[in-house]
């Protein structure tokens, strides 16, 4: 006998700075509908900028976009209200579940000169990168998890490695010091389902 | 006859990343499980301790679920605090086994040949890896944790 | 009727210059139906300008639908830099023309001076770019 409810979970473990970590998994074939999901992140520097897409069945629930810390629910509210609930419940039946986080996705693109002087939208092709979905050449393979080889940035920004904290040598402002981001850390989903 | 009751159950962890099982009884005399809140003395010991129990061998929270999600900090209404399950809970003086794990080593797991993607909490074996008994938080052992249990007659 | 689904559409923009005003100008992707809440956050950037984790306003955002038939409004750009999420969004229930333009304006209120830009137009070192994100919640029909 189960419960009418379950959370399944899936870890992820980032261990450099701008990595991505795709993930695919199952739904527990016992439910029928997804209802929420939240995300928890070992640090709360690591939540600015870094993004988490998701898909079921192959079709887009968040963007690649989206960002970590929309997802992320703190202590100050209520623990029933700490998910993103979808107003319409997704259907699942044993549904490919697939989800991809990438660590300071955003930061990378403020360097971006491409836009008109004072700004603009970015291309969802600057954000999104198509071929994290499939396995590529680009990204080695871990398991039932890719995982970006190597990071890139052409930003002016630095992101510490290891245990040092982020910087921004770009700019002279002292910066509000962000909590800092020690690597690995870890991500934790949860998707709430019922039957 | 009161309608509600708290069960209080308290855990003593001793060292960083301790896991203690525990079992217990619900009380006699109520119907279901309503609730769940997670008490912790120091808030730096919340980030990655995960409980979960099971209720007359069928699961109600699965050992990874965090307390993070179980606990609220007092900017949150004591009515609020508890996390309700998502359905009625038959207790009915039902056995309880649980698992509590503590967290503090949770950011120091570092390379053992699979240091990032997906993992499997389960198949980690946490023990071997270095930085184990690192403790990043300064969490100060021991402390203790009390798990609440809401239970009621209410419909 | 046809079947849709929930998705959450994210239109992120970069301001590069305080005094230069954002063009907001872009086509809706053609499977969106209906947009049904609105949220617009701070994703990047003021963090490096300022010891604040809160500021309530770093500008405003003027959004329309439908190829501007529809005026959504004014919008206050808060900067919040606290781990803390919330799902909630402002709502709404706007019918999406197939493939029609999302446009708008994003004004900057913050780090105007002198010190950010000089007289001549160009950015100091003070100044960092940053990424403001506009997230529809909307119904899809793909």
């Amino acid at each position: 006998m189960i419960q009418g409810y379950r959370f399944q979970k899936v870890s992820l473990r980032i261990s450099k700075s701008g990595q991505r970590v795709y993930f695919n998994a199952e739904s527990h074939k016992d439910f029928s509908m997804l209802k929420g999901i939240a995300l928890s992140v070992g640090y709360d520097g690591a939540l600015f900028g870094s993004t988490f897409g998701f898909r079921v069945d192959e079709k887009k629930v968040l963007d690649e976009s989206h960002e970590a810390h929309l997802l992320v629910f703190g202590n100050d509210v209520s623990p029933n209200d700490r998910m993103l609930f979808f107003e319409t419940p997704i259907p699942i039946h044993s549904a490919k579940l697939e989800g991809i986080y990438t660590d300071s996705a955003l930061q990378s693109l403020l360097g971006n000169i491409s836009y008109s002087p004072g700004g603009g939208v970015i291309a969802a092709t600057d954000v999104n990168v198509k071929k994290t979905y499939v396995s590529g050449k680009d990204i080695v393979s871990y398991g039932n998890a890719v995982v970006d080889n190597v990071p890139v940035y052409n930003a002016p920004i630095n992101i510490g490695l290891g245990n040092s904290s982020m910087t921004m040598p770009s700019t002279g402002a002292s910066p509000s010091a962000p909590a800092p981001v020690y690597y690995p850390y870890d991500v934790k989903i949860t998707m709430f389902l019922s039957r | 006859m009161k309608n509600n009751k708290f069960q209080r159950i308290r855990l003593r962890v001793s060292s960083a990343g301790e896991t203690l099982r525990f079992n217990a009884v619900c009380d006699k005399g109520f119907r279901n499980i309503k609730g769940i809140f997670v008490s912790l003395p120091q808030d730096k010991a919340i980030q990655g301790s995960m409980l979960g129990f099971r209720l007359n061998n069928v699961e109600v929270l699965d050992d990874g679920h965090e307390v993070k999600n179980l606990t609220a900090s007092n900017g949150v209404a004591p009515n609020s605090k508890f996390f309700l399950f998502p359905e009625k809970i038959e207790a009915l003086g039902g056995s309880i086994e649980g698992r509590y794990t503590d967290g503090s080593k949770y950011p120091l797991l570092v390379d053992n040949g699979e240091d990032s993607g997906v993992y499997d909490p389960g198949k980690v074996d946490f023990k071997t890896l270095a930085g184990y008994t690192t403790n990043p938080y300064g969490v100060v052992f021991p402390y203790d944790v009390i798990i609440n249990i809401w239970l009621t007659n209410e419909a | 009727m046809t079947k849709t689904r929930i998705i959450y559409h994210p239109v992120p923009f970069i301001v590069r210059q305080p005094l230069t005003p954002v063009t907001i100008n872009t086509v809706l992707p053609s499977h969106i139906r209906k947009v049904t809440g609105i949220k617009v956050v701070h994703s990047v950037g003021v963090q490096s300008m300022t010891t604040a984790a809160y500021l309530p306003v770093i500008g405003y955002l003027s959004l329309e639908f439908n190829n501007k038939q529809y005026h959504f409004g004014h919008l206050d750009v808060p900067f919040d830099n606290r781990a803390e999420a919330s799902d909630a969004y402002h709502d709404a229930a706007i019918d999406i023309m197939a493939g029609s333009l999302l446009t708008g304006n994003y004004e900057n209120k913050v780090f105007t001076g002198i010190e950010y830009q000089k007289a001549d137009g160009t950015i100091t070192d003070k100044w960092s770019n940053y990424i403001v994100t506009i997230y529809l919640k909307a119904l899809s029909d793909d």
